[in-house]
């Protein structure tokens, strides 16, 4: 009866950023879940290799090579999820980073300030303007944005990065009470430390080396570790599922607790502030 | 129909304060959808009696109790009894609440105090009456009730608005709190909601209110499901400290 309501049996979702990381988690939980899957992303070997575990799970994959940046891009990743499958259901911008780290944030040129807002930013608006006229035909749809936790405080080495995500926490609540009478819902993940294949390899630089610190990992989350790939999935099938059919434009946050109270994303971490 | 094996309550228990009213009762019956084993308890014993009956009717063992919020004795008591005859709490659903609107000219000291009493200083004391059993366990799901008005203001209701204010900011500070004996305590925070069928056709003021929600409807008490099972199940297990609105996108404008 309720349980039910998180199937995702017979719907078609697109996930950016589905090569790796996140948008990996996302995708095969959404196919675990019953979804379809058109992973899109730059690196083709990447998204295929999500495509071959989605098909691995019994559901459906498509592999488009798109750069989210472009917004003619977007509208061929949409264009090709309608050829294949004659529908979108579920639509997941998650395809962004670029941060400025390390760098004086007051050098930070015009042509990188534009690559992160575009690359975080425009990216979700084009996503989201691709696919209203087909999910408001249809009278539903699900589209799940990915801010961050670095879009609710300062982040002093990634100005950019932390206004970009911003951008989309608010860009999500005016879309949605924009859609809301199409039956379209717009929400926004906005997730603390999840610890991905590359966060691990990152060497941390010595302390006093004056570079910033990549987060080392989650030790300041309150639970005491980062999330994991699947928890960012299980959230996102709840806000692709009807399970979630009255939440709208909300900013859902998922980080062991670090934003009430424990870590902050900014670039400020217990060692930082006694050695300056 | 494929559905995560993550959000499987099954082998839990879950009690629900205020389990009598709509939103306790649709709550119980969506846990419980989930396998959970129910344990609905309320000042108003006959309402508590009647979700729990419901509850049995899907075929989910549910008791039901006789507990006053306010009173830590009441709450202890009833906190025994549960885990004596199901042996375990691993989800408490903060639930019981006065609903109230009135003006400050209005509201009476003891009307203000009721409203802090029953909503926060109940909150509090279930909490604490079930902690040291999930924190021994290493495991455990609190999830209380917040509002859109948590976090607005509405004109005669500063009694209500405190109390539920109150609420989002506990919910932080007892994530914060809980967070390493792995459990994580997170509010639902309904928008406007109607407990039963409202006749937007005939009903003028109904019909205005319903066009200040982006979604064009009001929330009902089968919609707090979904989200309860994610709070409440493993899927959930890296949210806490969290208030997730459900209001059709009203809080987006106003
Ligand atoms: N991991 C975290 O803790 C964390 C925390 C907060 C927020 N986030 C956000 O979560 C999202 C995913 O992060 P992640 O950690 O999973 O990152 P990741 O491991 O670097 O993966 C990013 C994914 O996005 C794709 N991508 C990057 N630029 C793209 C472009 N221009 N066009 C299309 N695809 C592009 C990448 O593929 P290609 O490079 O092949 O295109 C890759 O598949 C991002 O929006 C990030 O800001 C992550």
């Amino acid at each position: 009866m309720f349980t039910e309501r998180f199937s995702l049996d017979g719907k078609i979702a697109i996930v950016t950023g589905a090569g790796r990381g996140l948008g990996r988690g996302q995708s095969l939980e959404l196919a675990k879940a019953g979804a379809d899957v058109v992973c899109a992303a730059r690196t083709v070997e990447e998204i295929t290799e999500t495509a071959a575990m989605v098909r691995a799970l019994g559901r459906r994959a498509l592999v488009v090579q798109t750069d989210v940046i472009d917004s003619a891009q977007m509208e061929r990743l949409v264009g090709a999820t309608l050829a294949e499958f004659g529908k979108v259901d579920i639509l997941v911008n998650n395809a962004g980073g670029g941060g400025m780290q390390g760098k004086p944030q007051h050098e930070i040129t015009d042509d990188e300030w534009r690559y992160v807002i575009d690359l975080n930013l425009s990216s979700v608006y084009y996503g989201a303007r691709a696919v209203y006229p087909h999910m408001a035909k249809q009278g539903k749809g699900k589209i799940i944005n990915v801010a961050s936790a670095s879009g609710m405080r300062g982040d002093r080495r990634n100005v950019a990065y932390a206004a970009s995500k911003a951008g989309v926490i608010n860009l999500t609540s005016a879309l949605a009470v924009a859609w809301a009478r199409d039956g379209i819902n717009v929400n926004c993940i906005s997730p603390g430390p999840f610890p991905t294949e590359r966060w691990q390899v990152t060497p941390e630089p010595a302390p006093g080396s004056g570079r910033a610190r990549t987060l080392p990992s989650a030790r300041f989350s309150p639970m005491q570790r980062g999330g994991r790939m699947e928890e960012m999935g299980y959230l996102c099938v709840l806000l692709a599922s009807n399970a979630s059919d009255y939440i709208n434009g909300q900013n859902v946050l998922i980080d062991g607790g670090a934003m009430v109270g424990g870590y902050a994303p900014t670039g400020y971490t217990l060692d930082s502030y006694l050695a300056e | 129909m494929p559905v995560l094996k993550e959000i499987s309550l099954s082998g839990n228990v879950a009690l629900i304060t205020g389990g009598g009213s709509p939103w306790g009762r649709a709550i119980a019956l969506a846990l419980a959808d989930a396998g959970a084993t129910i344990a609905v308890v309320s000042t108003d014993a006959e309402g508590a009696a009647e979700t729990a009956r419901q509850v049995e009717a899907t075929s989910h063992r549910a008791l039901s109790a006789m507990v006053d919020v306010r009173d830590a004795g009441s709450v202890r008591t009833m906190v025994g009894r549960v885990l004596g005859e199901l042996g375990r709490i691993d989800i408490l659903v903060n639930g019981e609440e006065v609903i109230f609107g009135r003006s400050v000219a209005e509201t009476t000291a003891e009307e203000f105090r009721r409203a802090l009493e029953v909503n926060v200083l109940g909150t509090f004391l279930c909490c604490q009456a079930v902690g040291p059993h999930m924190m021994e366990r290493g495991r455990g799901r609190v999830i209380n009730m917040a509002t859109a008005l948590s976090v607005r203001g509405v004109v005669n209701a500063t009694a209500y608005c405190a109390s539920k204010g109150a609420i989002e900011n506990f919910t932080q500070a007892l994530a914060l709190e809980w967070a390493e004996y792995g459990i994580t305590v997170n509010a639902l925070g309904p928008g406007w909601f109607a407990d039963g069928p409202v006749d937007v056709e005939r009903d003028r003021a109904e019909r205005t209110l319903v066009r200040m929600i982006p979604q064009q409807r009001r929330g009902v008490p089968d919609d707090l499901a979904g989200l309860s099972i994610y709070m409440a199940s493993e899927a959930g297990a890296y949210m806490t400290g969290q208030t997730v609105f459900l209001d059709g996108a009203m809080l987006g404008h106003l």
